[in-house]
């Protein structure tokens, strides 16, 4: 099976300037991808050498297997787009904004009035159809260019930033939908530097500086940083326990030891893998006379990561 | 004290100068149009279109003759014989005007030492009668001279005569709303479309919204003839209304037809179109495009043959006349208003507009690029 997007060494200078950096994405088909990086990572200047605005420096791009540079007006018709800023008709309407769109892409008069009202069921504006979209609410504007990103109802969706500056429940509302919009069979591209919300996607391209500097699942993603989960102890304790912990074969670093009270020590450790390294330390720990009292996993953050990612980036 | 407003004044100085096309359409254009005014304004009208009516054939006529034929005035295009066919000529606008040496033109000169030149002149031609009266008036004079000349020659004795020249109009007196009323209605029809055209794509390119629409399959040729249009439409109608109040409202001479009309102003509308739109494809804003359309408009009132007719601008900045849309319809439309000729006999200048729709249009095709950057 091909990928849905991929770039080959993209890169992009605009003068001096690297923007992309030999970039290499392989967007799989029906995932979620969520490319996650700070402002000026050059997440929106891929989106745009990927829906042609903007020619690559070298490199290729491929959408389902077909090359944008050399074939963009049939790429293009593959994916929808929400570019980063507001950029339907102020002084159209709704349905106006839609139907144009609709009639951009071939769409049949019949086609348009049956699509458009899904899509306005689906982002929830239907009582506002007959609103000029300049007097629409910041979120509901998101909600309209999805809309019209939809209306030729492409395999592909790229979002450029849809949520920024929406307040939480508009942003849980679109991961609802992008959710329900995979189902569907859709691929989705998002553009993101909400660490939280690179959490829900199936997997999160970590950018920085033009670069790929991690990619896979939010769980690999935060592996990578440690190399392991990162699992906390706490045991009724012998001091000898925490110098011979080291020696079982699934830790792989102690990163934190402290006594507690009298009774109680804590220690943080780095192993291959959680779930099948639980049984071997609680084995070890009664083995040894301690008496454990809690293990779980210590939460890394995929804020925590990507910080400790992209510096490591920056300094190789 | 004047902190708050040394700060603008430096913010608006950084502005002015931070974009190189700003620097160039805020200074070098006026200086260049200013320049280019001055080299084109400074001559002498030079091959003005003229007819000679030649109805009577003494030696002393042949005086005259050969002074207007070495003028570089006058290009006489057409020699004829009687006043008839001049005043003719001029009526149709087969020439600007006609220069007629009538047939007791020796005779007078010999029994009361003096002559006429009549001269047929068409007002509608704004500065063209004016310019050539002065010319024949020199001419005229200097003949005399060397008529008295050859009588002295001949005859032994000093008989001073003088040459006077009459002018004659055609189609009586043109009041001034009859010779500007197409010009104004020429401007109206050029610069509403051009003006709307020049602000359409930059606009998009500002507001954003062209991101999204050059994203989609929407072609460049769609893009560019779904905005020109309407708004071509909209010259058309303006150009029309202007035209029926001028001449309704004004009592305005018109001996056009509207179909006639109609076509000619769709053909302005069109070049116009394609002028705008070149402006707006390599603005970077909507105060660029606006200047760009400001400036045209200037250029056109003084280089559109309006002013100045195309003959009194110099021969080496005489081009910039060529590339004024308006030029082209001021010459056709003169002929439908005011002359009452048909579309088929200004046919040409319609031509004209629309080979310069036709390339002003490739151009914006060309120009205009699917990315943003």
């Amino acid at each position: 099976m091909g990928y849905a997007i991929e770039t080959r060494d993209l890169v992009k200078k605009f003068g001096d300037f690297t923007a992309v950096n030999h970039l290499n994405l392989r967007i799989r088909k029906g995932e979620i991808y969520a490319l996650l990086g700070p402002n000026g990572a050059g997440k929106t200047t891929t989106v745009r050498m990927i829906m042609g605005l903007l020619k690559p420096t070298s490199g290729e791009i491929f959408v389902d297997g077909i090359s944008v540079v050399k074939y963009p007006e049939i790429a293009k018709k593959k994916i929808g787009y929400v570019p980063q800023f507001f950029s339907l008709y102020a002084d159209l309407t709704v349905y106006e904004n839609l139907d144009f769109y609709g009639r951009i892409y071939g769409l049949s008069r019949e086609e348009r009035v049956k699509r458009i009202r899904e899509l306005l069921e689906i982002v929830e504006l239907s009582a506002y159809k007959d609103f000029l979209a300049g007097n629409l609410s910041g979120g509901m504007k998101r909600r309209l260019s999805l809309a019209a990103a939809l209306i030729h109802d492409p395999p592909i969706l790229i979002l450029d930033e849809p949520t920024a500056g929406v307040d939480p429940p508009l942003r849980r509302a679109f991961w609802r939908l992008f959710v329900d919009l995979k189902k569907e069979g859709k691929t989705i591209l998002v553009t993101t530097h909400y660490m939280d919300e690179a959490e829900k996607a199936d997997r999160i391209g970590l950018i920085s500086r033009g670069k790929l500097v991690a990619e896979g699942t939010p769980r690999d993603i935060k592996r990578m940083v440690y190399g392991g989960d990162v699992v906390r102890i706490v045991f009724r304790s012998y001091d000898t326990v925490y110098r011979s912990i080291k020696e079982l074969p699934t830790v792989m670093k102690i990163i934190d030891h402290k006594v507690i009270d009298k009774a109680r020590e804590e220690i943080i450790v780095v192993v291959k893998d959680f779930g099948t390294s639980l049984p071997e330390i609680t084995d070890f720990l009664k083995s040894s006379g301690a008496e454990p009292l809690l293990i779980e996993p210590v939460p890394v953050t995929l804020e925590d990561a990507f910080i400790a990612l992209a510096t490591r980036a920056k300094n190789v | 004290m004047f902190e708050k407003l040394i700060a603008v004044v430096v913010k608006e100085f950084k502005q002015l100068i931070r974009d190189k096309r700003t620097i160039a359409l805020v200074i070098a254009l006026p200086l260049s149009i200013m320049l280019l005014f001055g080299v084109a304004y400074s001559g002498n009208p030079r091959d003005v279109a003229v007819a000679l009516a030649i109805e009577d054939s003494s030696p002393f006529s042949q005086i005259v003759v050969e002074r207007i034929m070495a003028s570089e005035t006058f290009k006489v295009e057409y020699v004829l014989d009687n006043l008839e066919t001049a005043k003719y000529y001029v009526e149709k606008g087969i020439v600007k005007a006609s220069i007629v040496i009538p047939e007791d033109f020796s005779k007078r000169l010999m029994i009361e030492g003096k002559a006429s030149v009549v001269l047929v002149l068409d007002p509608a031609w704004m500065n063209i009668p004016a310019a050539v009266q002065a010319e024949v008036s020199e001419i005229a004079a200097k003949a005399s001279e060397d008529i008295t000349r050859e009588l002295y020659r001949r005859y032994g004795e000093i008989r001073v005569v003088s040459i006077d020249v009459v002018p004659l109009y055609v189609r009586g007196n043109l009041k001034i709303i009859d010779i500007v009323g197409p010009a104004v209605m020429g401007i109206m029809v050029q610069q509403v479309p051009l003006t709307l055209a020049a602000i359409s794509i930059v606009r998009e390119r500002e507001k954003g919204t062209l991101e999204k629409l050059l994203t989609t399959p929407i072609g460049k040729l769609d893009l560019i003839f779904g905005k020109l249009i309407p708004y071509a439409l909209v010259g058309i109608l303006i150009g029309i209304i202007e035209l029926y109040i001028v001449t309704e409202g004004f009592g305005a001479i018109n001996y056009a037809n509207l179909f006639d009309i109609l076509i000619i102003t769709f053909a302005l509308a069109l070049a116009s179109l394609g002028i705008g739109m070149i402006f707006s494809i390599v603005s970077r804003n909507q105060l660029q495009a606006m200047q760009f359309s400001t400036f045209f408009l200037i250029m056109s009132f003084l280089f559109s043959g309006f002013l100045l007719p195309a003959e009194g601008i110099r021969p080496e900045v005489r081009v910039i006349v060529y590339l004024m849309p308006l030029y082209y319809f001021y010459d056709g439309a003169v002929g439908l208003i005011l002359r009452g000729t048909r579309l088929k006999e200004v046919l040409f200048s319609v031509l004209q507009l629309v080979f310069y729709a036709i390339v002003t249009l490739a151009i914006s095709f060309l120009l205009l690029s699917k990315r943003i950057e």
